[in-house]
C-alpha cells in the first residue's frame, strides 16, 4: 500500500517536474497584452494571403509558444473536412456570411491544455483575422476588377487599332484601287485620242479622279499610316516628322536607330509607339508654342527609349492625370493607356510642370518615352 | 526584254495594268497575287520584268524583291503602290531592296511603261 502511494506520488511529481523543464526550455508563459497588440497590428497591415498566413501560422505560434498552425483560404463550399486533433483548436473565418478561411492553431509547446485565457486571446485574434481576411479578399477582388478594366482598355485600344486598320485596308482595296484603275483608263484614252476638245474634258476628269484619290489616301493614312505596315516604324516616324514640319513650319530633329531594330518590334509595340509620338507632336503644336521639337528613338542594349522634347513653355500638370481627362483633355491619358498597354507591369507616366516622362516595356524590350523642354 | 509578270493581289488593278502593258507592246507572261505565287510563275516563265505591288498578303513587295531577283539573274523589278505620300521613302526602300524603281500606281501611263522598254534599267520615276 505504501509502495503504491509512493509510486503515485512519484508519478505526479515527475509530471510536474517535466512541465517545469518544458517551460524552462520551451517557455510556458507569454506576454498577453503584447501578443494581442502586436498581432492586431500585423493583422491590420495584412493585405495579401501570404502576409495573413505568416501572422497566423508563424508569428502567433512563436509569441504564444504554440506548435505551428495552418491557414486555409478558399471558395465557399470547398472548406476542407478535417478533424481537429486535441489539443489543436480550429476557427472558421467568415466573409460575407460564408466560411472563406479556416485557422487551425497548434497545441501548446509545453503540452498543457489551452487555458481559458489562451482560448479567449485566440478567439479575439480569430475575429481580427476574420477582418484581415475580409481585407485580403476585398483587395483581391479589387485587383481582379482593375485587371479586368485594364484588359478592357487593352481590348478597346487593340480593337480600335484593328478597326482603323481594317477600314484603311477596305478603302485601299476598294475605292482607291477603283480610282487608280479609272485614272489608268483615262490615261489610255488620252494617249490614244490625240488633242481634241474631248481630251480637254478627259484631262479635267482625270484631275478630279486624282484629287479624289489624294483625299482618300489622306483618310487611309490617318486611319493607319501605310508606312507602318510596309516600311516599318522608322519610316513611319520619318514621314510623321516631315508632315509635322510641313504643317507647322517648325524644326523637327529626328534621331532614329537602324530600321532593322525597329522592324523587330512587335506590331502592337510599333503601332502604340507611333501613336504616342503622334500625340506628343500634336500636343507640342497645339499647346507648347514650341519652335523646335526633338524626336529621338534610341536603342541601347535591349532598351528602346523614345524621347520627344520641345522648347515650349511647359504646362502645369495636375497630380493625377485623370484630372486632365475630367477637364476634357485626353491626350496624356491616352498616351498613358498606350504606354501601360505596351509596358505591362512597368508602364508608367510621371509628369511635372516642365516635363513628361513615360517608361514602358515592350514584350522582351524596355522602352521609355519622355518629353522635356530642350 | 518585254516579258512581264504582274504581282498584285488586286484583280482590278491587274486587269488595268495588263491592258496598259499590252498597249505599250509588252507581253504579260503571268499574274500572281503574292510573292510565293510569283516565285512559281518566274520559275516557269522566266520573265524579264516583274511589276510588284508593295502591299501584298504575306511577304511584302519590298521583302519579296530580293527573293524574286535571286530566282532569275537579271530580273528587273519595278515596285508600285497605291500610296504616293512620302514617295521618297518608298523609293529609297525600293532601291535598297534591289528594285529598279518605285512608282505610285496613278503615275503609271503609256509613256512611263514605254520608257521601261525604251530606256531599260535607267528608267526614272
Amino acid at each position: 500500500m505504501l509502495q503504491l502511494l509512493v509510486g503515485l506520488g512519484f508519478d505526479r511529481t515527475r509530471a510536474q517536474v517535466q512541465r517545469w523543464v518544458d517551460r524552462l526550455f520551451y517557455g510556458g508563459w507569454y506576454d498577453y497584452p503584447a501578443v494581442v497588440e502586436t498581432v492586431s497590428d500585423a493583422l491590420a497591415r495584412s493585405l495579401a494571403r501570404a502576409q495573413l498566413e505568416d501572422v497566423l501560422t508563424r508569428r502567433v505560434p512563436e509569441m504564444m509558444q504554440l506548435h505551428p498552425g495552418e491557414l486555409w483560404i478558399g471558395e465557399p463550399g470547398a472548406v476542407p473536412r478535417r478533424e481537429v486533433v486535441a489539443p489543436q483548436l480550429q476557427f472558421p473565418l467568415f466573409f460575407e456570411g460564408q466560411v472563406r478561411g479556416v485557422w487551425t492553431v497548434g497545441g501548446r509547446l509545453d503540452g498543457d491544455d489551452f487555458t481559458p485565457t489562451d482560448r479567449r486571446i485566440l478567439h479575439t485574434l480569430a475575429r481580427q483575422a476574420e477582418i484581415a481576411l475580409s481585407n485580403v479578399l476585398l483587395v483581391e477582388a479589387l485587383q481582379r476588377w482593375l485587371d479586368e478594366i485594364r484588359e478592357g482598355q487593352h481590348q478597346l485600344l487593340c480593337s480600335r487599332e484593328e478597326e482603323r486598320a481594317r477600314l484603311a485596308r477596305d478603302l485601299h482595296d476598294g475605292p482607291v484601287q477603283l480610282l487608280v484603275g479609272l485614272n489608268m483608263q483615262l490615261g489610255l484614252l488620252l494617249s490614244s485620242g490625240g488633242d481634241t476638245p474631248l481630251s480637254e474634258e478627259l484631262r479635267a476628269v482625270r484631275g478630279e479622279v486624282r484629287g479624289l484619290l489624294s483625299d482618300l489616301r489622306q483618310v487611309c493614312a490617318e486611319l493607319r499610316p501605310p508606312m507602318l505596315d510596309t516600311l516599318g516604324l522608322g519610316a513611319a516616324l520619318r514621314a510623321l516628322a516631315e508632315e509635322w514640319r510641313e504643317q507647322h513650319g517648325k524644326t523637327v530633329d529626328l534621331d532614329l536607330p537602324p530600321d532593322a531594330v525597329l522592324l523587330s518590334l512587335p506590331e502592337e509595340g510599333a503601332v502604340n509607339l507611333y501613336r504616342v509620338a503622334q500625340e506628343a507632336l500634336a500636343n507640342a503644336a497645339r499647346h507648347a508654342t514650341a519652335g523646335r521639337v526633338g524626336l529621338c528613338l534610341a536603342w541601347d542594349d535591349g532598351r528602346l527609349e523614345l524621347a520627344i522634347e520641345d522648347d515650349g513653355h511647359g504646362f502645369a500638370v495636375p497630380e493625377a492625370l485623370r484630372d486632365l481627362a475630367a477637364e476634357g483633355h485626353f491626350g496624356l491619358v491616352g498616351m498613358q493607356e498606350r504606354v501601360d498597354l505596351i509596358g505591362g507591369e512597368r508602364g508608367f507616366i510621371v509628369v511635372s510642370s516642365l516635363w513628361i516622362h513615360l517608361s514602358s516595356v515592350c514584350p522582351g524590350r524596355a522602352c521609355s518615352i519622355h518629353r522635356n523642354p530642350l | 526584254m518585254n516579258r512581264v509578270l504582274i504581282v498584285d493581289d488586286q484583280p482590278r488593278f491587274q486587269r488595268h495594268l495588263r491592258r496598259l502593258l499590252r498597249r505599250a507592246g509588252l507581253t504579260v507572261v503571268g499574274e500572281a497575287r503574292s510573292i510565293a505565287e510569283a516565285a512559281g510563275v518566274i520559275e516557269e516563265q522566266a520573265p524579264d520584268l516583274a511589276v510588284v505591288d508593295v502591299m501584298l498578303p504575306g511577304v511584302s513587295g519590298l521583302a519579296g524583291t530580293p527573293r524574286l531577283k535571286a530566282l532569275v539573274p537579271g530580273l528587273r523589278v519595278i515596285l508600285v503602290s497605291a500610296h504616293r505620300d512620302r514617295a521618297e521613302l518608298f523609293k529609297a526602300a525600293a532601291a535598297e531592296a534591289g528594285a529598279e524603281v518605285f512608282f505610285a500606281k496613278d503615275d503609271l501611263d503609256l509613256a512611263v511603261v514605254r520608257a521601261w522598254v525604251d530606256r531599260g534599267p535607267a528608267a526614272e520615276a
